[in-house]
């Protein structure tokens, strides 16, 4: 059975004396499977936070039906981590007990908190900055402080918000390969939503192509994981890129087979 | 931070920042332009006391010199009562007592208020519909002129302890509330999404979320209040006390001694500014997390 299941779900925000509606998302229909990478892209304003928040349970939708693992979607919770693309971060908590936060919740006792903690600190490569403040920490390593919070709290599914938007290329790039890395060691199903096609095509299974509220296209991404930093800089990478470029800019049309997915350098 | 990375390693170079030896001369400067601005005060002072006692019979009722201010403190021994010595010994005990007086008050009216205030503020903010039904209220007490009040709470309280206390208290119930709404319709909504996701109740983020981020918003708006607390304070024991500062400074004006009157408004100006040292610690302490531009300083 699909982790994520989206059943005919459409999202309407009204606003003003007037009633003015926008159709944020209309007939979404899409699965997710156990330990699959899907990314949502597309322009801006087609849709794809919205759908990210109605799975998180932030966003009630106006039709429809949302199950993760079975269960009907009725508000946020534990089991689906959100990284959102602005520093969520608690600036009057520690880096370590910012990671903590989740743990306090479901009651787990101080010391095993705390170890929790520092090994996702240490996975992220924020060791040394667990007792510093947020507003110490870079861009890229208060995200990285925000993946640690959002892992630490192990949700079975993740949902990425465009977390590295806000990045420079460098960082960007360095997080992606570790939260492959990451996501190699403990395998959970990912929802990534993103405007950045290299990105898309670097992390996903499966991406998911939003115009208007709703899905116009789907391409798979004929790569195996583990993938590495060099993949990248292949050749099969650039065409895979292009084509799903392609894809983007001209609807209709559909990303060719995955048949080269074994010439990886 | 993978092995594969080929852009870690390479991408450090270190630039050595131009050296900075300009900065303690302008600091040096900054510094001999405040004295500057002192002595300025000073000197303008005497040309006027120097004016005025040209043009008037009594000068030093009008504008004594500094130095008839400052020989004169124990002048102050006069509100003793009537018949007291002159005496230093006199005077330090008025300044004491009517500060002791003072203080207490100031220091009640301030907890109630603050207590208050912030607790009314954080009970609204925990219902929508509260903080959307008492939004009249709130704009009707932030537009209060408290000075304006006095004689209500004369009429209410006569010139008891109880009625300045319950007066400051009021000041800066109003003042906090105000800000402590303001600080809750603040707080970024990410944050609280934040916490929700990560399986936070409404009740827990209230309290690990809401709470700790209004702190900079709240401790900003202390800072204000009690600066305007004293001139409150002061306010509410000009018209009504049977002692402290404001008191006596009531009966300074009433016999014009100008100079002393002068000498008690230095001596409220050092606790306030002491005070508001005192806050500016605590909140920085309070804040040491926040980004700069969130802190008061």
């Amino acid at each position: 059975m699909a982790h994520v299941e989206i059943q005919d779900v459409a999202k309407r925000f009204v606003r003003g004396r007037n009633q003015e509606h926008v159709d944020a998302l209309s007939d979404v229909n899409l699965t997710v499977e156990h330990g699959e990478i899907v990314s949502i892209v597309g322009p801006s304003g087609c849709g794809k936070t919205t759908l990210l928040n109605v799975i998180a349970g932030l966003t009630p939708p106006t039709r429809g039906r949302t199950f993760v693992g079975g269960k009907a979607v009725d508000g946020p919770g534990k089991d689906r981590g959100v990284v959102f693309q602005q520093d969520a971060l608690f600036l009057w908590r520690n880096v370590r007990r910012n990671v903590e936060y989740g743990l306090e919740i479901q009651g787990i006792p101080r010391a095993d908190r705390r170890a929790t903690a520092l090994r996702w600190l240490r996975l992220v490569g924020l060791e040394a900055f667990a007792e510093f403040w947020p507003k110490e920490l870079s861009g890229g390593m208060k995200k990285r402080c925000q993946m640690a919070v959002v892992l630490a709290n192990d949700p079975d599914v993740l949902l990425m918000d465009e977390p590295f938007g806000a990045l420079d290329y460098m960082t960007k790039c360095e997080l992606q390969n570790e939260l492959l890395h990451i996501l190699d060691g403990q395998p959970k199903t990912v929802v990534f939503v993103t405007h950045d096609i290299e990105e898309a095509a670097f992390l996903a299974d499966r991406v998911i192509v939003m115009r208007r509220g709703q899905i116009a296209e789907t391409c798979r991404i004929p790569f195996e994981r583990p993938r590495t930093a060099a993949l990248r800089l292949s050749l099969d990478f650039a065409r895979v890129r292009q084509e799903l470029m392609d894809v983007i800019e001209s609807p209709g049309s559909r990303l060719a087979g995955g048949g080269e997915a074994d010439e990886r350098p | 931070m993978s092995a594969h990375d080929p852009g870690v390693a390479a991408g450090t170079t270190s630039k050595k920042l131009p050296e900075t030896a300009g900065t303690p001369r302008i600091r040096m400067d900054k510094l001999s332009l405040r004295a500057g601005s002192v002595v300025a005060i000073i000197v303008i002072w005497i040309v006027c006391a120097w004016l005025v006692a040209q043009n008037f019979n009594r000068p030093a009722s009008v504008l004594p010199y500094p130095w008839e201010v400052l020989s004169d403190l124990r002048g102050l021994a006069v509100f003793v009562g009537p018949g007291a010595d002159l005496t230093l010994e006199n005077a330090v005990g008025v300044i004491v007592d009517n500060s002791l007086d003072s203080a207490v008050r100031l220091g009640l009216g301030v907890m109630i208020g603050a207590m208050l205030g912030v607790g009314t503020g954080l009970l609204l903010g925990m219902s929508r519909i509260a903080s959307m039904t008492l939004q009249i209220p709130l704009l009707l007490i932030r537009t209060i002129p408290l000075f304006a009040l006095i004689p209500l709470f004369l009429t209410w309280f006569g010139g008891s302890d109880t009625g300045i206390v319950a007066y400051i208290a009021f000041g800066v119930f109003s003042m906090l509330l105000v800000s402590t709404v303001a600080a809750i319709e603040n707080v970024p909504p990410v944050i609280l999404d934040f916490a929700r996701a990560l399986g936070a109740s409404r009740w827990r983020v209230y309290r690990t979320v809401v709470v700790p981020a209004i702190i900079p918003e709240v401790a900003g708006g202390l800072r204000v209040v009690v600066g305007i607390a004293w001139a409150i304070l002061i306010g509410g024991e000009l018209l009504g006390a049977q002692s402290g500062l404001g008191r006596i400074l009531s009966l300074a004006e009433q016999f014009s001694y100008t100079g002393r009157m002068m000498l008690i408004v230095a001596i409220i100006m050092i606790y306030t500014i002491s005070v508001d040292y005192f806050v500016m610690l605590l909140s920085n302490y309070l804040t040491r997390w926040a980004p700069d531009d969130s802190r008061s300083h």
